[in-house]
């Protein structure tokens, strides 16, 4: 009972403390207003309209298909709300359509542009530009983040129950079974990533969930390390010996007395793994191995950029929003990890030395794992 | 006594029948006389020296020997342009002519069942040895050998052997009779059999000779070269063929360099910076917004259009004729109708393409509104297996000029498709045994900046596009077994047609794995035509039979038509000077190996003499 208390009030204080940082508080509030909003995409970016009146009838493309016919027209399968004979006929006499802000999906061909070549540069019809095919920039920006922020947190998620729950093993078990698990993790990490991600784009076509499965196999190992060593540590502490002695079960123990006290090194990686898994995936995109086909992603418009660069637009934006993302996560990083050192006074003067010191420690660690 | 009256009438026979000349066309009479000077599109007296930086041109962005010819590494850039020659060469202002190079006369058998070639006596290799008509035999028989790049057997498969007739006469005897098989043996490369024999003695087999220094009679040796980056060749100052007609006023550099870029954008990058001297694009996105900066501005580089003649050879997409869908002529045309090239040539590269309209385009086989007699009377033994509409007007190939004519295309499209048999139900296009019309197409990781705006279309038919991503070793392999729906197709550019379609659109080669054939066309028709077009004795029967068989194979709607180019587009360092004539038939890097020159290489002249 009383460390369930003792969590919840340090819950609370590291929530006071976070909040203190302001940089990192406001990182944390405009990131996660970003995400809910492209979770709305849909409605903000669409090449459905949201509500067409047509005939004295409604309709609601953006959650219903319609076929063309429904609109006077004559395709039975499919209805391009940019085709100018559809544009007319919901929107002649009484009839009206309301687009979404930005009327493009990610995958938007605007066929009937009145732009020059692709890619054509921010102009009222496309407020970012457009990429190499034609695509709307700002729509492909939107649902990219979208795309790398969700991927990000679920192989956060996974990678950090996985590597929480190995680490817990091994640290209090200690012995043999942690003795077997380090060797198994050494040869474990001995695969070459890479490699096996090219492999496998070769041998499957390449998916999301493809890419999930093959980084959540290695994203676990660095974690599993540090939530090793403090079980290692703390398994010895009086309290555990106290309910050990008290005839508790070791599940218990682990998930009700050690878990807590071990999770300080989890909760400050949490935002350095999300945008290390968000520039896994564009780094990825960037090379060719990642998502396929007309999805959208930052490093497919990386490459595009790269290869483009007269087309500023597509390298700028995209640079712009990959960077805000990263500095938004780091700033977050930066006041949890703060938040939860008690030994530093003052933390905003210490930040900077302590981002950098775990992070060359961090690097060592995995590398050589003890 | 028999014997002489034997050689009587063999020399008889011989003088009635052949004559040696300085040059051979296909058709007609080579345009340069026997006792020309040079071409008319060289400068003859342009200055010797200076030097030409090029970038890879090919392919290859690193190379590991200097033996183009074996299967094995990488071949350097420019071997075969600078270090080989060949019998004979093309002039760059007639259809199809080749003058002796190598060689001093060529004669041609009436029944054009064999060539012969009487080398130059002067001719030698790099290494002072003459060349012999043994080494032209030699060089023949190592490259259809197993010792070579199996290219090179390919290309030479139509001819028999070579004979040694003396030492410096040479006959090849082909399989076939035919005019344009002279063209093939007149471009043999002659090397030394001594290239690959080290100091020792000993002998290299061919298939392992790679960094051995090539002997080859050509104008440049290799002076230096560093694998994977650059390679540098010197002009032979001792060149035996430096005042022989075909070669005066060209090969006027003194060093060519090549550098070589593993990526395209860093090439780019590297001509704004002024790293080498000329680059022919074929890119539009790269020709229209990248050739910008300071010495664009200054002048330094300038850009240029060249126009030329090349006629542009049948380039696009085909479908599988072998999948019972695409087989009913209606689908195919609805298909071709669903295409909007004019969206994809103006939102993609910017308005600078034309559209292949005809399997001659440009030329004068290609066939005009309706047939004319001669035509007509090579079609009319046919009349029974031809659709009507090949006797009326020549195919209009759909245009959505004015803009938005794209709907009108898909409402016929749609029309053709459902006079075929295909209605739209239950949420796919299906036909009257409920099959949905699904085509399978190959992925990109990317947007596909081409051809988005088609699947769309095909979409708005209720046709199912499946993208598919595979490795080029896979999709190289099901297109060899013609296991696919849709791929893209091209045939090879040539200034008068011949074996390329035969090879591409004869009925035996449609049911052969690994063919050229791979859209599966299979009509007796196309094949006689074909044939008849192989063996035409004179430049207009040419035309005639080319004009019926364009109609045959338009009406055929085989191929989704792309794109050509008529200019060659080229960015070129102001220090170099071009002769004021242009060719009309050119490949532009090979024009400017041939007859431009360094400015810069007048006033070291000078300077030199006032020294």
């Amino acid at each position: 009972m009383t460390s369930i208390n003792t969590e919840k009030t340090s819950g609370a204080k590291l929530w006071r403390k976070f909040k203190h940082n302001r940089l990192g508080y406001w990182s944390f509030i405009i990131f996660i207003s970003l995400y809910i909003f492209s979770l709305a995409g849909e409605i903000v970016s669409n090449d459905k309209p949201l509500i067409v009146h047509y005939d004295n009838n409604w309709y609601f493309p953006f959650l219903h298909h319609y076929p063309e016919t429904t609109f006077g027209g004559v395709f039975p399968a499919y209805t391009d709300y940019y085709d100018p004979f559809v544009k007319e006929q919901i929107t002649k006499g009484k009839n009206f359509a309301i687009y979404p802000i930005n009327p493009y999906y990610y995958d938007t061909l605007n066929y009937f542009s009145a732009d020059g070549h692709f890619p054509a540069p921010p102009s009222r019809d496309h407020v970012l530009g457009t990429d190499t095919a034609g695509y709307d920039l700002a729509a492909r920006l939107l649902y990219g983040f979208r795309i790398s922020v969700t991927f990000a947190f679920a192989l956060t998620l996974f990678g950090t129950i996985l590597g929480v729950f190995i680490g817990a093993i091994q640290g209090y078990y200690a012995g043999k079974v942690d003795f077997f698990g380090q060797r198994l993790i050494e040869i474990w990490n001995a695969i070459p990533e890479l490699y096996l991600l090219i492999i496998f784009a070769s041998i499957f076509s390449p998916s999301l969930s493809l890419l999930f499965v093959l980084l959540s196999l290695f994203s676990w190992v660095m974690l599993s390390d540090y939530v090793r060593v403090e079980f290692l540590r703390n398994r010895q502490l009086e309290y555990v010996k106290a309910a050990r002695a008290m005839g508790l079960p070791n599940r218990l123990i682990i998930w009700r007395h050690i878990l807590p006290n071990s999770l300080t090194p989890v909760i400050t990686f949490l935002p350095f793994r999300l945008s290390a898994a968000i520039m896994a995936l564009a780094s990825l995109d960037f090379l060719g191995l990642g998502v396929s086909n007309t999805g959208p992603s930052l490093g497919n418009l990386m490459s595009q950029g790269k290869a483009n660069l007269d087309a500023w637009w597509i390298s700028l934006f995209t640079f712009g929003v990959l960077m805000g993302t990263l500095l938004l996560l780091t700033f977050i990083g930066e006041a949890l990890r703060n938040a939860l050192d008690n030994r530093t006074p003052d933390p905003i003067k210490r930040t900077n030395e302590n981002l950098l010191t775990s992070k060359s420690e961090s690097r060592e660690l995995s590398g050589a794992p003890v | 006594m028999k014997l002489i009256s034997t050689c009587a009438v063999f020399f008889l026979l011989l003088a009635q029948n052949t004559y040696a000349e300085h040059g051979f066309a296909q058709f007609g009479k080579p345009k340069y006389r026997a006792d020309f000077q040079h071409f008319d599109y060289v400068n003859p007296d342009a200055p010797k020296g200076g030097e030409l930086n090029l970038s890879n041109t090919g392919i290859n962005s690193s190379f590991d020997k200097f033996n183009p010819f074996n299967l094995k590494g990488r071949p350097a850039p420019g071997l075969l342009e600078l270090v080989f020659e060949t019998l004979a060469i093309y002039s760059l202002d007639e259809p199809n002519t080749h003058y002796g190079l190598l060689a001093e006369d060529i004669s041609v058998a009436p029944d054009f069942s064999w060539v012969e070639y009487r080398l130059h006596k002067h001719a030698q290799f790099s290494n002072h040895d003459p060349v012999l008509a043994a080494d032209v035999k030699y060089s023949f028989d190592t490259l259809t050998s197993t010792k070579a790049s199996p290219t090179f057997v390919a290309y030479f498969s139509e001819i028999e052997r070579v004979d040694i007739i003396d030492e410096r006469t040479v006959r090849f005897i082909f399989k076939r009779k035919s005019r344009d098989l002279v063209f093939i043996a007149g471009s043999l490369p002659v090397f030394s059999p001594n290239w690959g024999l080290t100091a020792s003695g000993e002998r290299i087999s061919f298939e392992n000779i790679s960094t051995e220094s090539p002997i080859g009679s050509g104008p440049y040796q290799i002076e230096k070269a560093i694998q994977k980056r650059t390679i540098s060749y010197k002009r032979n100052e001792n060149y035996w063929g430096k005042d022989l007609a075909v070669r005066r006023g060209t090969l006027n550099f003194g060093h060519i360099n090549y550098k070589l870029y593993k990526d395209r954008d860093t090439q780019v990058s590297a001509l704004r910076s002024g790293d080498y001297d000329v680059f022919s694009e074929n890119q539009m996105r790269y020709w229209c917004c990248q050739y910008i900066g300071n010495r664009f501005d200054s002048g330094e580089l300038k850009k240029e259009l060249f126009p030329h003649k090349n006629p542009p050879a049948m380039t696009g997409y085909a479908y599988n004729l072998r999948k019972e869908k695409f087989k009913d002529v209606r689908v195919r045309k609805a298909l071709i109708y669903a295409f909007d090239f004019q969206w994809v040539n103006q939102k993609i590269f910017d308005n600078y393409f034309g559209r292949v309209y005809s399997y001659f385009s440009l030329t004068a086989l290609e066939a005009k509104g309706l047939p004319s007699e001669a035509e007509l009377k090579l079609l009319e033994p046919y009349r029974n297996q031809l659709d009507p509409a090949v006797f009326g007007d020549f195919v209009k190939l759909p245009t959505t000029t004015p803009a938005g004519n794209v709907r009108a295309n898909l409402i016929e499209a749609k029309k053709l498709l459902a006079e075929a048999g295909w209605i739209y139900r239950d949420g796919a296009l299906r036909n009257a045994s409920n099959e949905p019309f699904t085509i399978e197409v190959s992925g990109s990781r990317g947007p596909n900046m081409l051809l988005d705006a088609y699947y769309l279309n095909l979409k708005k038919l209720g046709i199912i596009v499946q993208e598919k991503t595979s490795d080029p070793a896979t999709s190289r392999n099901r297109l060899k077994n013609f296991d696919y729906d849709f791929t893209n197709f091209a045939l090879r550019e040539a200034r008068i047609p011949s074996s390329e379609l035969w090879r591409s659109f004869n009925s035996e080669a449609a049911s052969k794995p690994g063919s050229d054939n791979i859209i599966g066309v299979k009509s007796p028709v196309i094949d006689a035509l074909i044939k008849k077009l192989m063996d035409a004795e004179s430049q207009s029967e040419a035309e005639t039979i080319g004009k019926a068989l364009d109609r045959v194979l338009m009406h055929g709607w085989y191929i989704q038509p792309w794109r050509y180019l008529s200019d060659h587009y080229v960015v070129y360092n102001s220090r170099l000077h071009r002769p004021k004539t242009l060719p009309l038939y050119y490949n532009a890097n090979e024009w400017m190996i041939a007859t431009w020159w360094d400015s810069k290489a007048i006033s070291t002249i000078n300077s030199l003499a006032k020294q």
